[in-house]
C-alpha cells in the first residue's frame, strides 16, 4: 500500500475518528484504525465495537492494500506536520508503515487487516432523510440528561421516527427531556424506535450538512452524512414508558424570565450541599423565593419575580438539574407547571419554536 | 490560645461491670469478658478483681485462664454494651456538643465553649460523673486537664471510680513522677531503650533536648518531647457524618433454612432502617453480605435511583440480592449482614417509581411506638421467627451474637 495525500485532506477525518477509537485498553486492536487503499479512493474505519465510523475520500494511490495502525499516533503525526504539505504513506513490510513529509519521517508499527473486527454494512435502501441541523439542535436538548453512571440503566436517547415527526427522549430516572420536530415526506411505513448511544449522538453533533441519511437493521442504526457513515449498535433494553410520566394537567403554572431564574438558581446553589445540590422554591403570588442551606457552610436565599397565581407551594429541586434545562433552552421566558411537592414538574419554553421541547423533573425532598 | 477545659471520662471495666449489673452474684468475683477459656480470642475486659491476678484486656483467653483459673469467663453481650454506651453518650451530649467518642466506654468532652453555661467547671464535672453513675449504675473515672493528654493521664490517676483535675500551674508537678509508659507515644520498644538510659519517670525525659529525642526515635521523638511537657494540641473530634450504616450477625450455628436466613435479614434491615431514620439519612446503595460455612465471603450491592430509608423497601432490595447470592451456592451460612451506604439527607424522587409519604410516616410512627414501649414492641411476622433461636428482650429486640457496632 502506498498513497500520497495533502495534510488538510486527511486531518479532519483522522480527528473525527479520535472520538470513535477505543481509549480504554481492553482490546489493543480497537485503538487502531483500518486504512484501505483501493484504485479510486481511501477508506478509513474506526470502531470500539459499539460505535463505528467509516469515511472515504480521494487520494493519489500508487499501490492498493490495507493495514491497521494506531489511530491516535497517525492523528498526532499528521497534525504535527506543516500545513499544506503532501504526506506519503507506505507499507514497508514487517508490519511497519512509513509516513514521510519533507524531511520528517516516521515508521509506525502496524497490525494486519485480518485481526480487525468486521463492521456491519448498511444498505441505505429506505431512503430516510432527516434534517441534520435540526436533529443536532434536538440532540443538544436531550444530551445532558444521559448519564454514564452505573446507577442509571440508560446510556442513550430514544429516537422515534414516524411519518410526520422525529422525536428524541432521554431520562436518568429523575428527569426526562423530550423533543419533537415535524418532518414531512419521510416515507415511513412503520414507526421506528431505537436507543441511540450517547457516543453516537456526540459524534453526530460534529457533522455538518443539510441532511443525514438513516437506516437500520436488527441490531444497528446507521447514519450517513456525505462521505462518512456511523454504525451504532442499538442499545438493548426497554426504554421506560415515558409518555406516562409526562404530566398532562398540572394545575399551577408559573412563567418566569429564563435569565433571571438561571442567575438566581446559580447564586443560591452555591451554598447547597455538594452531594445533592438541593435547593428549595417557595412559590407565592407572582414570586419565587429560593433557599438553600448546608450545615457545614451556611445558607442562601434569593427572590425572582414571576407570573404566578397558583397554590402556595414549597418544593425542592436538584439545582444542577434546573441549570441543565435553563442552559439548554433558548426562549426568553420559561413555563413551569406544578402539582405538589411530591409530583413531577413540567418545564418548557413559553413560546415554542419548530422544535417542541419538554423537560420533566422530579422534585427532591429536602 | 485560650486555656481549654477538657474532660476525659471512662467507664471502669465496662463489659465486666455491665455483666455484674445484670447478674449481681458476679460482684466481687474475677470476671473476664471475651470468651470461654478454651476458645480462641482475647479478653476484652477484666474486672478489677481479675486484674489483681494480672489479667488485662487484650490478653489471650488461654493466658488469662492460666493466671486466673477461678475466673468467671463470659462470652459477652455486645448489643447490651452498645445500648449502655448509647445511653452514656446521650447523657454526655446533654452537657456539651463537643463530645468525642474515643471508644464505646470512653469519651473526651470539651467544655471550653460552654463557659457561659456553667458557673463552675469542677462542679459540673462532678455532676456529670454522678449522673452517669446513677443512671447507668456503672462506676466511671474522670480526669480534667487543659488538653486531651493531661485529661487522660488524670483519669488514669483517678481510677477506679475517682475524679482528678490537673489544675493550671500544676502540670509539671503532676507529670514529673508519672512513669514513662503512661505516655501514649511510648511503646514497649521505646520504653526499653529509655530504661537503658536510666529514664523511668516523665521528669527524667526533660533533660533530653528535642534533637536528641529526634535522633533516637525519629518523629516519635518529637511527639515524646511534647507529650513529656504536657503539650497536646489535638482537638476534641466531634463525630462526622457516617459513610455507611451496617448491621451483621454471626449465627450461633450455621443456618441452611432460607426462611430463617430471610428472617435474620429482615431483622437486620429493620435495625439499619432505624439508624438511617435516627440520623435522617437516605441510602443510595444497599449491600448484602454472606459468609458461607467454608468462610468464603460474598457481597452483592444495588445502586438505587431513589435513595431509601424505609425498612420494607430496604428489605425488598436486600432480599433480592440475597436470593441472587443464595442461588449460586448450596452451602449453609455462618454470617449475614446488610449495609446502607452513599448516604444523603435529601431524597431525590424517581420518575418511574411511585412515591408516597405514607411509608415515611409509618417509619416515624414505628419509632414513636418503639421509643415508648421498646424496640421489641413492634416486629414483623418474619422477624418473629427469630424467637425460636434468640432471647427476646422487649427493650432491645432479639439478642443476636456479635451484632456489628460499626457505623
Amino acid at each position: 500500500m502506498k498513497f500520497l495525500i495533502k495534510k488538510e485532506d486527511i486531518l479532519k477525518e483522522l480527528q473525527l475518528l479520535q472520538g470513535i477509537v477505543e481509549k480504554r485498553n481492553t482490546m489493543p486492536i480497537l485503538a487502531n484504525i483500518l486504512i484501505r487503499a483501493s484504485e479510486e479512493e481511501l477508506e478509513i474505519t474506526g470502531t470500539d465495537l459499539e460505535v463505528g465510523m467509516k469515511t472515504h475520500f480521494p487520494a493519489s494511490i500508487e499501490e492498493t492494500g490495507s493495514i491497521t495502525i494506531s489511530g491516535k499516533k497517525v492523528f498526532e503525526i499528521v497534525r504535527s506536520l506543516r500545513d499544506g504539505v503532501d504526506i506519503k504513506f507506505q507499507d514497508v513490510g514487517q508490519s511497519k508503515m512509513l509516513i514521510t513529509a519533507g524531511a520528517s519521517e516516521f515508521k509506525v508499527v502496524c497490525l494486519p487487516e485480518e485481526d480487525y473486527p468486521q463492521i456491519p454494512e448498511p444498505k441505505f435502501e429506505k431512503k430516510i432523510l432527516l434534517p441534520l441541523e435540526k436533529a443536532k439542535e434536538m440532540i443538544d436538548r436531550v444530551f445532558y440528561v444521559i448519564t454514564q453512571e452505573q446507577r442509571y440503566y440508560l446510556n442513550g436517547a430514544l429516537m422515534i421516527i414516524k411519518e410526520g415527526s422525529l422525536e428524541f427522549v432521554s431520562t436518568d430516572g429523575h428527569r426526562l427531556a423530550y423533543t419533537s420536530l415535524m418532518v414531512e415526506n419521510m416515507n415511513i411505513e412503520n414507526e421506528i424506535r431505537g436507543i441511540v448511544s450517547k457516543k453516537t449522538l456526540s459524534e453526530l453533533r460534529k457533522f455538518d450538512d443539510d441532511k443525514v441519511e438513516f437506516d437500520l437493521d436488527e441490531n444497528n442504526l446507521f447514519f450517513k452524512v456525505k462521505n462518512r457513515t456511523i454504525v451504532s449498535r442499538m442499545i438493548e433494553g426497554k426504554f421506560p414508558n415515558f409518555e406516562a410520566v409526562i404530566p398532562k394537567e398540572n394545575p399551577n403554572t408559573l412563567t418566569v424570565s429564563r435569565d433571571e431564574l438561571e442567575d438566581a438558581v446559580r447564586r443560591v446553589s452555591l451554598l447547597s450541599t455538594e452531594r445533592s445540590r438541593g435547593i428549595k422554591f417557595n412559590l407565592g403570588k407572582n414570586q419565587i423565593m429560593l433557599f438553600s442551606s448546608n450545615p457545614e457552610i451556611g445558607e442562601a436565599k434569593d427572590q425572582v419575580e414571576a407570573e404566578y397565581n397558583g397554590d402556595e407551594l414549597e418544593i425542592g429541586f436538584n439545582s444542577q438539574y434546573l441549570l441543565d434545562f435553563l442552559g439548554a433552552v433558548k426562549a426568553e421566558k420559561v413555563c413551569i407547571e406544578l402539582k405538589d411537592e411530591n409530583s413531577a414538574v413540567l418545564m418548557r419554553p413559553e413560546l415554542e419554536d419548530d422544535i417542541k421541547y419538554v423537560y420533566v423533573l422530579m422534585p427532591m425532598k429536602i | 490560645m485560650k486555656r481549654r477545659y477538657i474532660v476525659h471520662i471512662d467507664i471502669d471495666a465496662f463489659f465486666a461491670a455491665v455483666e455484674e449489673l445484670l447478674d449481681p452474684s458476679l460482684k466481687g468475683k474475677p470476671v473476664i469478658v471475651g470468651g470461654l477459656p478454651q476458645e480462641r480470642g482475647v479478653a476484652s475486659t477484666a474486672s478489677y478483681e481479675a486484674r489483681k491476678y494480672g489479667v488485662h484486656s487484650g490478653m489471650s483467653l488461654r493466658k488469662a485462664y492460666q493466671l486466673c483459673p477461678m475466673g468467671i469467663f463470659i462470652r459477652g453481650n455486645y448489643q447490651i454494651y452498645q445500648a449502655f454506651s448509647e445511653k452514656f453518650f446521650r447523657i454526655l451530649s446533654s452537657y456539651t456538643p463537643d463530645v468525642e467518642q474515643a471508644s464505646l466506654d470512653e469519651a473526651y468532652l470539651d467544655l471550653t465553649r460552654c463557659r457561659p453555661l456553667y458557673a463552675s467547671f469542677s462542679k459540673i464535672v462532678r455532676q456529670i460523673k454522678h449522673r452517669v453513675e446513677k443512671e447507668l449504675g456503672l462506676m466511671v473515672s474522670a480526669g480534667v486537664g487543659s488538653n486531651k493528654l493531661l485529661a487522660k493521664l488524670a483519669t488514669n490517676k483517678a481510677k477506679p471510680g475517682g475524679l482528678f483535675e490537673v489544675k493550671q500551674g500544676e502540670e509539671i508537678e503532676f507529670l514529673k513522677t508519672l512513669s514513662i509508659e503512661s505516655l501514649p507515644g511510648i511503646g514497649l520498644k521505646t520504653q526499653a531503650i529509655l530504661r537503658m538510659l536510666n529514664v523511668h519517670k516523665i521528669g527524667d525525659l526533660w533533660g533530653f533536648p528535642r534533637s536528641s529525642l529526634r535522633s533516637l526515635f525519629g518523629l516519635d521523638g518529637e511527639e515524646i518531647y511534647l507529650q513529656s511537657r504536657g503539650i497536646d494540641s489535638r482537638p476534641v473530634a466531634t463525630p462526622s457524618v457516617p459513610k455507611s450504616i451496617s448491621r451483621e450477625t454471626t449465627f450461633l450455628e450455621d443456618i441452611w433454612d432460607q426462611r430463617l436466613l430471610l428472617a435474620h435479614l429482615a431483622y437486620l434491615c429493620d435495625r439499619v432502617a432505624l439508624s438511617l431514620r435516627k440520623g435522617s439519612f437516605f441510602a443510595h446503595i444497599i449491600e448484602v453480605k454472606v459468609r458461607y460455612a467454608d468462610f468464603r465471603t460474598e457481597t452483592r450491592r444495588r445502586l438505587l435511583i431513589m435513595p431509601l430509608q424505609e425498612m420494607g423497601e430496604i428489605y425488598m432490595v436486600a432480599r433480592e440480592l440475597f436470593l441472587q447470592l443464595a442461588s449460586s451456592s448450596r452451602l449453609s451460612l455462618r454470617l449475614i449482614g446488610v449495609r446502607a451506604s452513599d448516604l444523603t439527607r435529601t431524597r431525590a424522587l424517581s420518575l418511574f417509581e411511585p412515591y408516597s409519604e405514607r411509608k415515611e410516616r409509618l417509619g416515624i410512627a414505628m419509632d414513636q411506638v418503639r421509643e415508648k414501649y421498646g424496640f421489641g414492641a413492634l416486629l414483623t411476622a418474619r422477624e418473629k421467627m427469630l424467637e425460636s433461636i434468640y432471647t427476646f428482650d422487649k427493650e432491645r429486640g432479639f439478642v443476636l451474637k456479635t451484632a456489628s457496632l460499626t457505623k
